[in-house]
């Protein structure tokens, strides 16, 4: 759909937010800082969403993590523009964000779970001894 | 307070950090803290003790209890109440009588200055009788219990503005927390019942940063009751074009219009019904086609008819068009000439009232 015929149709404060994604983009290509907006607290209706989601589009990642239920990542038609959204374990939706980063930083693997995965396999390597 | 932190308590479960993050960013979100607070909040949940927690249950009809543990596991909601050490709760734990009494004596001496107590229910000053626990009057147990509290949360209407007993003719002289207790930090969360992650996220922010979130003139969190109702109802747009129902069943309903006129309190009322939403984020009560009540404002029971609009023209305006048609005629003026100036008068003396103002009427 033609972006003027969501902004004509829609009550919610889609321009402003396409611009805070645009204003995001310039400061992750010139600090490398993400950004992340939560669109909880935005008063966008169940049509609304929809239809955001229909502009951005859906690129060419898509990625899922179960960790307290699941929860799914596309990047979005325009790179750096990730849509995320996380279920619990009884795929109820309880949280919407977009991040603007070169990867969703939850994505990447934890320090502390690195640590552990390492210490788990030294003890396996261990008892192979 | 256990030494155990709610971090321990996470990876205990099998809970790995990626799923601790995704918790923080959810609390964050709840809470109404920019993104950047993620790290601050996941520090300090990973090495908090458990919090203490005592729960005293007054003049209330338990449904501030039943709203928080009927939310559906494990939200956000669960998680905080599995990993907060609730000391004492006389409807949920499994001691009672003296057994039951005696741990929460003994919560009160181990963590003294440091739990935090919440209240449901208001507390009755006329005859102590009308509300006892194991003998004690409600109000010789809030002041027992508060004393040795780091601060206070009033869960629920009654305790936060003295709810349905305190309604005229209020015949056990019902008084709430903030009425008795003047030497706490004291956080209203009011409603009937209040949305049960806003509960959570009071504890959650109080275990996070050690003091109360930003409140209100009324002592509610802003980042809940920082908005009214109708600012944020997605029926508003149809307010704006003047779009009403004018009966539950009428073409506007149908049609899902906007129920200002149905007495809807949606502008005078500030939670976050219409974002949060309730039953697992279902709905809230103008999605499922009823007026907001007003359940989180003070003296809601005595606010008038649930059904009577809060602003009316002082004049009928129905009326005053009859009347211009007719005058209209009769004096070779234009019906839709005069239409306009009585509209534009009846605009003018369209005056904004509020609870109080019906009430005085």
């Amino acid at each position: 759909m033609h972006i003027n015929q969501i902004l004509n149709h829609s009550n919610a404060p889609i321009a402003p937010l396409l611009n805070e994604i645009c204003h995001a983009l310039e400061k992750l290509l010139l600090y490398h800082e993400n950004t992340l907006i939560d669109l909880h607290s935005l008063p966008f209706s169940p049509h609304d969403i929809t239809q955001l989601v229909e502009f951005l589009g859906k690129g060419e990642v898509e990625a899922y993590l179960y960790a307290l239920g699941k929860s799914i990542f596309w990047e979005t038609n325009f790179a750096g523009v990730w849509w995320i959204e996380h279920y619990n374990s009884e795929e109820s939706l309880i949280n919407r964000t977009i991040e603007i980063a070169y990867c969703p930083s939850i994505l990447q693997a934890q320090t502390e779970d690195i640590q552990l995965g390492k210490q788990q396999l030294q003890q396996l390597i261990k008892s192979f001894q | 307070m256990s030494d155990k932190t709610i971090g321990d308590s996470l990876r205990e479960q099998g809970i790995s950090r990626r799923g601790f993050l995704k918790f923080c960013a959810t609390t964050a979100s709840l809470l109404a803290l920019p993104p950047a607070m993620i790290p601050q909040i996941a520090y300090a949940l990973e090495n908090t003790p458990r919090q203490s927690v005592i729960w005293l249950s007054f003049q209330e009809c338990t449904g501030c209890t039943e709203s928080l543990t009927r939310s559906h596991a494990p939200t956000i909601e669960g998680l905080i109440f599995d990993h907060i050490s609730l000391d004492y709760h006389h409807t949920l734990q499994a001691a009672a009588g003296s057994a039951a009494e005696r741990a929460r004596e003994e919560a009160m001496k181990k963590n003294h200055g440091k739990y935090l107590l919440i209240v449901d229910g208001s507390i009755p000053t006329g005859n102590p009788g009308y509300s006892t626990i194991a003998g004690i009057s409600n109000l010789d147990m809030l002041k027992e219990v508060a004393a040795g509290a780091a601060a206070i949360v009033a869960i629920g209407t009654c305790a936060a503005f003295g709810g349905l007993p305190k309604a005229a003719p209020n015949p056990t002289g019902a008084m709430s927390v903030s009425d008795l207790i003047t030497d706490k930090p004291i956080i209203n969360v009011p409603g009937c019942p209040p949305i049960p992650i806003v509960m959570t996220a009071v504890i959650a922010h109080f275990i996070t940063f050690g003091k109360l979130p930003q409140l209100d003139n009324l002592n509610r969190p802003m980042a809940f009751y920082g908005q009214n109702i109708h600012d944020r109802c997605y029926r508003r747009p149809f307010y704006e074009k003047g779009l009403f129902a004018n009966t539950f069943d009428d073409e506007g309903a149908k049609k899902g219009w906007c129920l200002y006129k149905l007495g809807c309190k949606g502008p005078t009322t500030y939670n976050a019904c219409a974002t949060t939403k309730w039953n697992d984020g279902v709905s809230f009560p103008i999605e499922s086609g009823h007026g907001c009540l007003g359940c989180s404002e003070p003296q809601f029971w005595d606010g008038g008819s649930f059904y009577k609009p809060l602003s009316v023209p002082t004049i009928k305006v129905h009326d005053v068009m009859a009347y211009t048609a007719i005058a209209g005629a009769a004096v070779g003026l234009t019906v839709g000439g005069l239409n306009a100036m009585k509209k534009t008068n009846a605009v003018k003396q369209h005056e904004t009232v509020t609870i109080d103002d019906l009430e005085r009427k």
